[in-house]
């Protein structure tokens, strides 16, 4: 069994059940920092699930959906089964019920939505562009969390990731090792 | 394929990054005039032509830069190499390194994907003259493997190594590589006149372009930017 794992999970359904929003988001970024350290696809997924569910418990419009309660509850139950499934060990039935939870959160786009869309991809995107900030590489960080890479290229571009490293080489040194190439 | 018409011809190796970032902010025309003028050969490895263009091709929302870039091959400035049986040795050989470099509390931490290391393999396979690659994590272990290493070590709260002697093999093979971002595409183009292709080449011009690179993902500082801009005339 992986004991690691169901913790996490554990933590992310009693978050989600509780309706802990900023735990959510905590776990998230907890969950995408260990997963880029290990190479953790499973995690990476928990990881976007609790970040998607985040940004769904911080929306009224969807949370006061009357729709909203049977879709929290198919949700919370397919986190149970995936716990339950991990404790036995049935990595296929727990890979099968974090689906079930996906599905469940991507439908929330057509059910309840008519301002966001693609919360799950964007969560997808958002943890991918955490695991770069932590020192993957561009497309190592988007296949952790199965985000497309130039998604996650455009939005990192948005945040402030590459200011926060010492410059090494600026543009005039690069331009004249160029120059110098080209024998100008 | 052969790369090169003339000895003088430069060989560019352009990373999925870098190649978005151009696409993306519609400079594909300036770097056909760059290939005229400072006769350069851009080569892109199959893998990324695929991830540029085949798979985007289907998908509306990434169609028009899929588009742009399948017509810079066709017009033929730039390439495709294709991978030969030594490319892909090169390339096995860089993921055993790749996957023993580094670990996190001694397990392994894998950095880099396929996708870079299959650009790394090409640009050695082919002999190119510098590597365009906008992305930061691939950048720094080429130049700086000691700075990626500290600044992993200040970003985890776990015990990180770096494997020496697969540094030292990757040093050995990728460590001289020239590499060089979109900003330093787009500057050259201002300064030899292949901007104008796109736009008038003014001071404010540049600085939009540098900007839009930045905002599209290309791995500058503002700082860097601020400090080029002023010593531009």
């Amino acid at each position: 069994m992986n004991e690691g794992l169901l913790q996490r999970l554990q933590s992310l359904s009693e978050a989600f059940s509780g309706s802990y929003a900023q735990n959510l988001k905590r776990l998230g970024n907890d969950f995408i920092e260990e997963a880029a350290e290990t190479n953790d696809t499973s995690l990476a997924r928990l990881s976007v699930i609790s970040y998607a569910l985040y940004k769904i418990l911080s929306k009224d419009h969807f949370v006061k959906n009357k729709g909203w309660g049977a879709i929290s509850r198919n949700i919370s139950a397919e986190l149970l089964k995936a716990a339950r499934a991990l404790e036995k060990n049935d990595i296929g039935a727990f890979a099968r019920s974090i689906d079930n939870a996906v599905k469940s959160i991507e439908g929330i786009d057509d059910e309840l939505s008519n301002y966001a869309k693609n919360i799950y991809e964007k969560a997808r995107i958002k943890q991918a562009s955490t695991a770069y900030a932590a020192g993957l590489s561009l497309n190592q960080a988007a296949a952790l969390t199965g985000a497309d890479s130039k998604e996650v290229q455009k939005y990192i571009g948005f945040t402030r990731i590459h200011d926060e490293q010492p410059v090494h080489m600026g543009i005039e040194a690069r331009m004249k090792m160029l120059r110098g190439l080209l024998g100008k | 394929m052969t790369y090169s018409n003339s000895s003088a011809q430069k060989k560019i190796v352009l990373d999925s990054s870098t190649l978005i970032t151009i696409s993306d902010n519609c400079m594909m025309k300036v770097m056909k005039a760059l290939s005229e003028r400072e006769n350069i050969s851009f080569i892109i490895p199959e893998s990324v032509y695929a991830e540029s263009v085949q798979t985007p091709m289907k998908i509306r929302r990434f169609g028009l830069n899929a588009i742009r870039i399948r017509d810079a091959v066709e017009e033929g400035y730039v390439k495709i190499a294709k991978a030969t049986p030594q490319t892909r040795q090169r390339l096995e050989r860089l993921e055993q390194i790749s996957q023993n470099l580094c670990t996190f509390n001694g397990e392994k931490m894998i950095l880099l994907h396929l996708g870079e290391m299959e650009t790394l393999a090409l640009h050695r396979e082919i002999g190119a003259d510098a590597l365009a690659i906008d992305e930061r994590t691939t950048r720094m272990l080429i130049e700086e493997p000691e700075g990626l290493l500290s600044f992993l070590r200040k970003r985890h709260h776990g015990k990180i190594i770096m494997n020496t002697a697969q540094l030292g093999e990757f040093r050995r093979e990728y460590g001289g590589i020239k590499i060089i971002r979109s900003t330093e595409l787009i500057s050259l183009a201002y300064s030899d006149g292949s901007f104008a292709e796109e736009i008038h080449a003014t001071k404010q011009a540049l600085e939009a372009a540098l900007f839009a690179a930045k905002f599209g993902g290309c791995a500058v500082s503002f700082e860097e930017i601020k400090s080029y801009m002023g010593k531009i005339r």
